[in-house]
């Protein structure tokens, strides 16, 4: 006779294992991981990443780190098809793959990374400088416009004793992205009370997260708070019935009509039950709802795009919640207007006429997106097609999950909704061209939901090692994907001492008024004074279109404008990082200024290493510091 | 979940220790230790505390959550106004997380005082008992 096990659902006590102690079960469980760790310390320790190459940091790990990975996705799809395992077991794994995945750069690369982090720390700095901030400056506008996230990071950095917040930056991605996986666990366990499923849902989003928007900046902290307002939504507004039985009694007269919707309501409603969150109640629902109130009021100070994912993925939900769900969405489209017309009205009246033309005009705004690969190396080209192709694999996964859901008769509306809403963000802007990016990176928590249903479809279903066997196969499917995608532009987002050396020289020297001459704004910069300095980037947006990834500039506009009388003195800073990031034609028309500016014998070096120089024109020498 | 003044003190007291970091401009990684844990934790822990949620996991969240939401509402409200200095922004901090913890410790005693009254005897049963013969020869 088979021996069936039952599932222990969220809700219910651990039973105690007979024959074993629970301590050496949950040690024994841990194997893989503490195996992992040493592997790991050893990958770092034989790791240059200067050595990288255009397909980014995967090209200089040693085998030992995939190794170690390797060893944690084993024991973590071990652990989660165990539901007599305490929460701790499957929480250290994926605390465990975070920690390797996205802990590595800040700990093998001794500093920093990525351009647009250290610009945010410029605008924290300012803030720790001059004690507020300036709706109207003109350098970097929008973030005095939306100040929230680099108030509290001021009052963290202030606390803490530092002079500035490179060191909590630094730290920031692998502590948003526990964040984001308590996050989606909460909305994992709204949807349903198979711990195994909710696991392995953030299992599969922290893998599938190739994004990179994990850095220190608004978005990341925006997005954290978004997923516990979803998840609350779905704590405390019930799915409602969506063919109630007077809707089917009036459609009798049509009975395949009649048929069809009886059936989609069996479908829809048969798991509106299954919650693995306690439930809750009214004072507590009050309590949760005025903190979701709260957490919509921050988002709109914190963060532009948000909000705005915030009223269509909420409104989406309410549509099958009762009408008291509504007050959500109307909640965060008031906060973020009211924002937008108070706080943000200097940023606002610029960019407004710009949104409203992009308005309506999804494949303008789709196609500012993606990027031309053929003007990049084949490391790059890689890298990318890499990204699109691991976007479509999660996507066509999950559309797997929610059609094996559909064959246990299962179909989570809530979920569908959530996963669907992100795209009608596309109507509205391009957002600088990253759009696409921030649509998957909304949907993929229900994505993730759906993509473990392919593996636990239902409580009953799944009790062999064979689940555990297919959500390895299905991790490394997606992984190596990702990673390549997630890790692919390292080589521009890493900088060496040299070239930091070369940004604190600059700005520690050029004094206030100065103009900065960069060949493109990828490199450390604007992290002190930067509202101080006027910047002129050669190369507009690294990875545009063919006209804009190139050096706009010939040497004698360069040399006009660094002659100018309008800034006491000019710089000239060319690095290693600026050309990594740009397109071969890009690059092809930096390194041609360079050999120009040494054949002219117009320019002096003030500074010099192997990752940066930094030129001032002959005829204007600047004095020297006292 | 236990609800004992363990942790609400725990709260007051890392606030006061931040403040006291802070005013004292001390060094080192004890500082940063405590003043971010503090600010990350312990304002929005205070106050979800007050929700009674019988789930470990998810009242740490919210209090994550909570904590930096209030940490980004006092420096918003501070900096729009003109009033920010870094002084006022973690005192502010540290006053609502005090006042968390202090409404929970309030709504403690409160529970207790209840159930003391309802444990000692009323004036009634204190007469019947007399009636009944008593050690003092009322």
């Amino acid at each position: 006779m088979k021996r069936t096990r039952m599932i222990r659902p969220f809700g219910m006590s651990r039973p105690t294992s007979s024959g074993f102690t629970s301590v050496p079960v949950h040690l024994i469980a841990l194997i893989p991981l503490i195996l992992a760790i040493p592997l790991w310390i050893a990958a770092l320790r034989a790791t240059d990443p200067i050595a990288m190459t255009d397909i980014g940091l995967m090209s200089v790990l040693p085998p030992g780190f995939y190794v170690a990975l390797g060893l944690i996705a084993a024991g973590a799809c071990l652990a989660f098809g165990r539901d007599s395992l305490s929460g701790f077991v499957p929480a250290a794994y994926v605390a465990a793959w975070i920690a390797i995945v996205h802990a590595t750069p800040s700990i093998l690369y001794g500093s920093l990374r990525y351009s647009w982090a250290w610009k945010h720390v410029g605008i924290v700095e300012y803030i720790q400088r001059t004690g507020r901030i300036d709706p109207e400056i003109s350098s970097l506008p929008v973030y005095h416009n939306w100040p929230g996230f680099f108030g509290a990071a001021a009052v963290l950095t202030e606390a803490a004793g530092l002079s500035n917040a490179l060191a909590i930056a630094r730290w920031a991605p692998p502590a948003f992205e526990i964040c984001f996986a308590a996050g989606v666990f909460l909305i994992a366990r709204a949807s349903t009370h198979d711990r195994r499923l909710a696991w392995l849902a953030v299992w599969f989003f922290v893998l599938a997260n190739w994004i990179g928007q994990d850095y220190f900046s608004p978005q990341a902290l925006a997005y954290a708070i978004w997923l516990v307002i979803i998840g609350i939504c779905l704590w405390i507004f019930p799915e409602k019935r969506l063919f109630v039985t007077p809707v089917v009694r009036l459609a009798q007269p049509w009975r395949p009509v009649a048929r069809t919707l009886t059936v989609i309501d069996r479908l829809t409603h048969g798991h509106v039950t299954q919650n693995g969150l306690p439930p809750l109640t009214s004072t507590q629902r009050r309590g949760l709802f005025a903190f979701a109130t709260l957490l919509l009021a921050v988002i709109a100070v914190t963060h532009q795009l948000t909000p705005v994912m915030a009223v269509l993925t909420l409104s989406a939900l309410a549509l099958v919640r009762r009408r008291s769900a509504w007050s959500l969405p109307l909640l965060a489209g008031f906060f973020a207007a009211a924002w937008v017309a108070t706080g943000a009205a200097p940023y606002a009246s610029i960019a407004l006429p710009e949104i409203i033309r992009n308005l309506g005009q999804p494949d303008a705004n789709i196609n500012a997106n993606l990027i031309d690969p053929s003007q990049f190396s084949s490391g790059a080209r890689l890298v990318s097609s890499t990204a699109r192709g691991v976007t479509a694999l999660v996507s066509g996964l999950a559309l797997l999950g929610w059609l094996r859901w559909l064959q246990h008769r299962r179909i989570d509306l809530s979920l569908t909704l959530l996963a669907v809403a992100p795209a009608g963000v596309l109507v509205l802007n391009d957002y600088g061209g990253e759009t696409l990016f921030r649509v998957y990176f909304f949907a993929l928590p229900p994505l993730a939901v759906f993509i473990a249903a392919i593996v636990y479809p239902s409580i009953a279903a799944g009790r062999t090692i064979w689940q555990s066997i297919l959500s390895f196969a299905i991790s490394t499917v997606i992984v190596v994907g990702s990673l390549t995608a997630y890790y692919g532009h390292e080589q521009s987002n890493y900088f060496p001492p040299g070239e930091i050396a070369a940004a604190n020289f600059l700005t520690a020297h050029a004094e206030s008024g100065s103009l900065i001459v960069e060949g493109s704004s990828n490199y450390p910069s604007r992290h002190d004074r930067y509202e101080q300095f006027d910047y002129l980037s050669l190369v507009a947006w690294s990875r545009g279109d063919a006209t804009a990834g190139r050096n706009a500039y010939s040497l004698a506009d360069i040399e006009a404008q660094m002659a100018s009388d309008d800034h006491p003195a000019s710089y000239l800073i060319l690095t290693r990082s600026q050309v990594a990031g740009l397109s071969l034609p890009g690059a092809a028309s930096i390194a041609d200024l360079r050999r120009q500016i040494e054949i002219s014998g117009d320019f002096t070096v003030i500074f010099e290493n192997g990752d940066a120089t930094i030129y001032v024109l002959a005829s204007r020498t600047p004095r020297a510091n006292p | 979940m236990s609800r004992g003044l363990g942790i609400p003190l725990a709260i007051a007291a890392s606030g006061m220790i931040t403040e006291l970091l802070f005013a004292t401009n001390a060094a080192g990684p004890l500082r940063i230790a405590v003043t971010i844990g503090f600010l990350v934790c312990g304002p929005g822990l205070a106050w979800v505390r007050l929700l009674r949620l019988l789930d470990r996991m998810t009242e740490w969240t919210l209090a994550v959550v909570a904590s930096i939401s209030i940490d980004v509402a006092v420096a918003t409200a501070l900096l729009t106004t003109g009033l920010w200095t870094p002084g006022r922004a973690i005192g502010a901090i540290i006053v609502l997380a005090i006042g968390g913890s202090m409404v929970e410790v309030g709504s403690m005693i409160s529970s207790f005082s209840s159930k003391s009254r309802a444990r000692r005897p009323t004036d009634e049963a204190v007469k019947r008992r007399g009636k009944a013969g008593n050690d003092y020869g009322e």
